[in-house]
């Protein structure tokens, strides 16, 4: 029972995380890998708070305050740059933001991490812990139903379906684009707070690369512009692998194997079913 | 001033190895359109599979390299075939080739990963240290710098005097119009794809030898390749000359002045400025 | 509410049931009779994957040894791994899973120190006890009642090596190269501040980041201050061995010194020339006098056809401790506990240990040489 609360937590954080980048991804066109990245400024900021005797609560604040200023910085070469230039970009930034975690130890403990971060209070108990997180996911979806479903959302699309004509329509586009990754920026920030209460231990090794094809494959694999998608998407990726843990591999080749499995999932369905499972758009068309 | 010179010859090994993966998705750019990042998986695999024919199955070293650029190139070429030609059939552009491509990546050090297990392997091979006024070097990196340097001459002829460059340039400059003017943009792809693994499998063993071989290795070349490019000017010869030669010098020179562990991100920092404010990269490009 | 929410509140639900009720299904309880599980938490993937597979080999082997002449009272014991990859988040769920799903109520692991501490957070409550062979960070000795290792605090070491340096072989300025990871770290700021206590100067103190392997730059800024000693500690072997063959190839003279983890006899078998001549410390483990020691060093041979690896006498003993507390005490962990605090002069395959009231292990620790592809003892040395 234990185990199975412990992953709907999980779990819930990181949809928290690929709904949320499903808005810039999906609906506004803009392939970024920096999530991670973003989790982790969001998940320091709360833990260096938290150990100084903040709140958690003011701690999601100040979490989703500063991931969504260091999306902002981020954001703003999408103006000028070509797509494939900007995700680049945001591979590289997510080596930037781990040479600061490992680097700036009086601020971040470098390679020791932070430790000793305390739940809410109230929420200690794992169910209950489990509970505020799903709520927190359920009003990050709600949220972000609201803002895609708004005449703001469907500027998104069409930046995204062609960004050339919604610039002679009079769309500001890198604005909109900015809005949107910022946006994601917050909410990542939140589930990044979300992370650090929960493993109650970071460091840089939580924010690697193994979770961000994660990611990127359950928002593609769902389906693009579409939250039932990523939501879907996240559920098929996660319950696929669990199992394969009681199956009799030798424990060391698991790793490779979810790799091996995302990551090929990623590339079938780009090559036969674009769309993913319940898509609206496809990258790239 | 010896030590100024060693920093120099330090630079020079990464180089010699930076500079063919870095081009090879250089002009896979010009003339494919696509960022072929897992590229970084041919560097990967070629570095493995010659470790695996020389180490493992003991055969002679000139054999295991042989071997080693044929199963890389095939790899190459089939991540072309089986994947961005039907991308390209269906009429996908930039994001879609993309993210096919970290998929491919990331794949590939997956199966590399589990065939080989997630350690790094290192060759049992050393080379005796010469020294010219001060300054080391082992005799394997001048033979991987001389063998890198005569790679590039040998393609930079390629491109310069050969009917196969030539129509390269064009369909760089422009493919529909190289099309119509009779280059069969399909065969040339494939080439362009052949050539370039060539040149990234022999960086992976020269990289293997050197240093080591590490599942994680096909990303970090990956991403060290496409900074070098897209620095010195995606598409272009000297850009992926100058790009690879700034990358290695200044990492270099990054970690004698701030230490190890902002390499990386200094690097990135770089990029960002160039993309912000000169996305062409040095030389411009042909975009 | 908006539909889509709805949607996904539906899923969510449907699927709770579906994965909870089975795994309810597979929860076990605690079963009197049959195998007595035993959780190893291990990185078998990623950067330390060396030490973790190294570790899980010498469990292995004791879990056999202790199986063939009839297990813990009559009942076998069964492992059952899971990869922590040196990870917190990683580490936590395969606790969570060893402690929740598998129903273990004895972990031996982790390996790396975040992974123990993550792990920490989950055996405590569930008070199953967490024997960490490798774990070296201090904030392990604060980690629960039910946490304890077989391999001392930092401290010790560094401490060792840094004096051994000064004293023995008279150096009096250092040069300190380490990985940036916190096991090595945490040796780094040892070694530094003990030298200098005892009146030496850190001529140079240079990182590398986990996965570099070009360390010629820093290998030049080392050479350009003449050091008489450096002091190299890597998290894995890999960098280990490629730092020692750069500084060789640059033609560094001073006298090498490292920790543990290159002291792994197969990796001082394989890299002979490499690390020709270096002096480390580490676990006073004899595998030729020792009784324990040899017989893990000729089991290991036989099934693994190598030599033990950095820790395996640690994990090896860690097994053995926890047989001889479920021999006296049974299965409860409580006793276990207890018992395992009230450990004196037990003799394991690494020497005498001892176990403090924080659950850290006191411990001998000797100075070694490696030459000719083999590791000898120097004696050992007071920090």
């Amino acid at each position: 029972m234990g185990y199975f609360i412990y992953l709907v937590t999980l779990i819930a954080i990181y949809m928290m995380v690929i709904i949320s980048y499903a808005v810039p991804v999906g609906w506004t066109g803009l392939l970024t890998l920096g999530h991670i990245s973003l989790l982790a400024v969001g998940a320091y900021t709360a833990a260096i708070l938290m150990t100084h005797g903040v709140s958690f609560w003011f701690g999601l604040l100040a979490a989703a305050l500063a991931a969504g200023g260091v999306s902002f910085l981020l954001a703003l070469p999408a103006r000028r740059i070509k797509e494939d230039y900007f995700t680049l970009i945001t591979i590289g930034f997510i080596f930037v933001v781990n040479a600061v975690i490992v680097n700036w130890t009086s601020v971040t403990k470098g390679p020791f991490g932070i430790t000793g971060i305390e739940r809410p209070s109230g929420f200690e108990d794992p169910f209950a812990f489990m509970a505020l997180t799903v709520l927190a996911l359920l009003f990050t979806a709600f949220f972000l139903q609201r803002v895609v479903n708004s005449p703001f959302g469907r500027a998104l699309e069409s930046v995204r379906d062609d960004d050339l004509v919604a610039e002679s329509l009079g769309k500001p586009v890198a604005k909109l684009r900015i809005v949107s990754l910022v946006t994601a920026g917050v909410f990542v920030g939140v589930a990044g707070a979300f992370v650090a209460a929960f493993l109650q231990f970071i460091n840089a090794q939580v924010f690697w690369l193994d979770n961000v094809i994660f990611i990127l494959a359950a928002i593609v694999v769902g389906g693009l512009a579409s939250f039932r998608g990523a939501v879907i998407g996240t559920l098929v990726l996660y319950l696929i692998f669990e199992p394969l843990r009681f199956l009799p591999f030798p424990p060391g080749l698991i790793g490779s194997l979810r790799l091996g499995t995302f990551s090929l999932l990623l590339l079938l369905v780009v090559l036969f079913r674009p769309k993913g499972i319940m898509g609206r758009a496809q990258l790239g068309e | 001033m010896p030590i100024f010179f060693q920093v120099i010859a330090n630079g020079l090994v990464t180089f010699a190895i930076y500079v063919l993966v870095a081009g090879g998705i250089s002009f896979l750019y010009a003339a494919t359109r696509i960022f072929h990042l897992a590229n970084g998986v041919v560097v990967l695999g070629a570095g493995y599979v010659f470790w695996w024919a020389w180490v493992w199955l003991g055969w002679h070293p000139a054999a295991a390299v042989v071997f080693s650029l044929v199963i890389s190139s095939a790899v190459g070429l089939l991540m072309n075939e089986f994947v961005y030609e039907p991308l390209r059939r269906r009429g996908t552009k930039g994001l879609g080739y993309l993210i096919a491509t970290l998929a491919l990546l990331i794949f590939g050090t997956a199966v590399v990963m589990a065939l080989f297990g997630a350690q790094p392997r290192t060759f049992d091979f050393q080379t005796a240290s010469l020294v010219f006024g001060g300054v080391y070097m082992t005799v394997f990196q001048l033979w991987a710098l001389m063998i890198s340097i005569l790679l590039l001459i040998v393609f930079f002829w390629i491109i310069r005097f050969t009917r196969f460059g030539k129509a390269l340039r064009a369909t760089a400059d422009n493919e529909t119009v190289a099309e119509v003017l009779g280059v069969d943009t399909k065969m040339l792809r494939r080439w362009a794809f052949l050539l370039a693994s060539l040149f990234a499998a022999v960086g992976g063993i020269l990289n293997g030898l050197e240093f080591n071989l590490d599942p994680n290795m096909g990303i970090i070349f990956a991403v060290r390749g496409f900074t070098a490019a897209v620095i010195g000017g995606v598409g272009s010869f000297g850009g992926a000359v100058i790009g690879s030669a700034l990358v290695s010098f200044l990492e270099q020179a990054i970690v004698w002045f701030l230490g190890a562990g902002w390499r990386n991100a200094i690097v990135f920092i770089l990029l960002f400025f160039f993309l912000l404010l000169r996305p062409g990269g040095i030389f411009g490009s042909k975009n | 509410m908006q539909s889509s929410s709805k949607a996904i509140i539906w899923v969510v639900v449907v699927l709770v049931i579906l994965v909870g009720g089975y795994y309810l299904y597979r929860g076990s309880a605690p079963v009197e009779t049959g195998p007595i599980k035993i959780g190893v938490l291990q990185p078998l993937t990623g950067d330390a994957a060396s030490y973790g597979e190294s570790e899980y080999k010498a469990i292995q082997i004791a879990a056999e040894e202790i199986n063939k002449t009839g297990g813990i009272n009559g009942r076998q014991i069964e492992l059952i791994a899971e990869d922590s990859k040196c990870d917190p988040q990683a580490g936590g769920t395969a606790a969570q899973k060893l402690v929740n799903v598998d129903g273990v109520k004895v972990i031996i692991g982790g390996a790396c120190s975040g992974e123990t501490l993550a792990a920490a957070k989950i055996t405590e409550p569930a008070k199953v006890i967490l024997l960490s062979p490798s774990a070296s960070s201090p904030k392990v000795s604060e980690a629960g009642d039910f946490v304890f290792r077989t391999y001392p605090s930092d401290a010790l070491a560094g401490r060792i090596n840094a004096r051994y340096a000064y004293e023995k072989l008279g150096a009096r300025k250092a040069a300190v190269f380490t990985e940036l990871t916190d096991y090595a770290q945490g040796l780094r700021e040892v070694y530094k501040t003990s030298f200098q206590e005892f009146g030496g100067e850190i001529v140079a103190d240079e990182t590398y980041n986990t996965g570099d392997v070009d360390f010629r730059t820093q290998v030049l800024k080392i050479k350009s201050k003449n050091p008489d000693i450096i002091y190299v500690v890597p998290q894995s072997p890999t960098p280990g061995v490629a730092i020692f063959k750069q500084l060789r190839e640059a033609g560094v003279k001073a006298q090498f010194t490292t920790a543990e983890v290159l002291l792994d006899r197969q990796v001082v078998k394989d890299n002979a020339k490499a690390l020709e001549g270096v002096i480390g410390v580490e676990v006073a483990v004899d595998y030729d006098n020792n009784p324990k020691a040899n017989s893990l060093r000729t089991a290991h041979r036989a099934k693994f056809n190598s030599d033990p690896g950095s820790f395996a006498a640690n994990a090896y003993d860690a097994v053995y401790l926890i047989r001889d507390a479920i021999l006296e005490k049974g299965l409860n962990t409580g006793k276990i506990r207890d018992w395992l605090y009230g450990v004196k002069n037990w003799m394991g395959s690494v020497g005498a240990i001892t176990i403090d009231k924080n659950g850290d292990p006191v411990m001998g620790e000797n100075v070694r040489k490696i030459s000719g592809g083999a590791v000898s003892d120097l004696g050992s040395y007071a920090p």
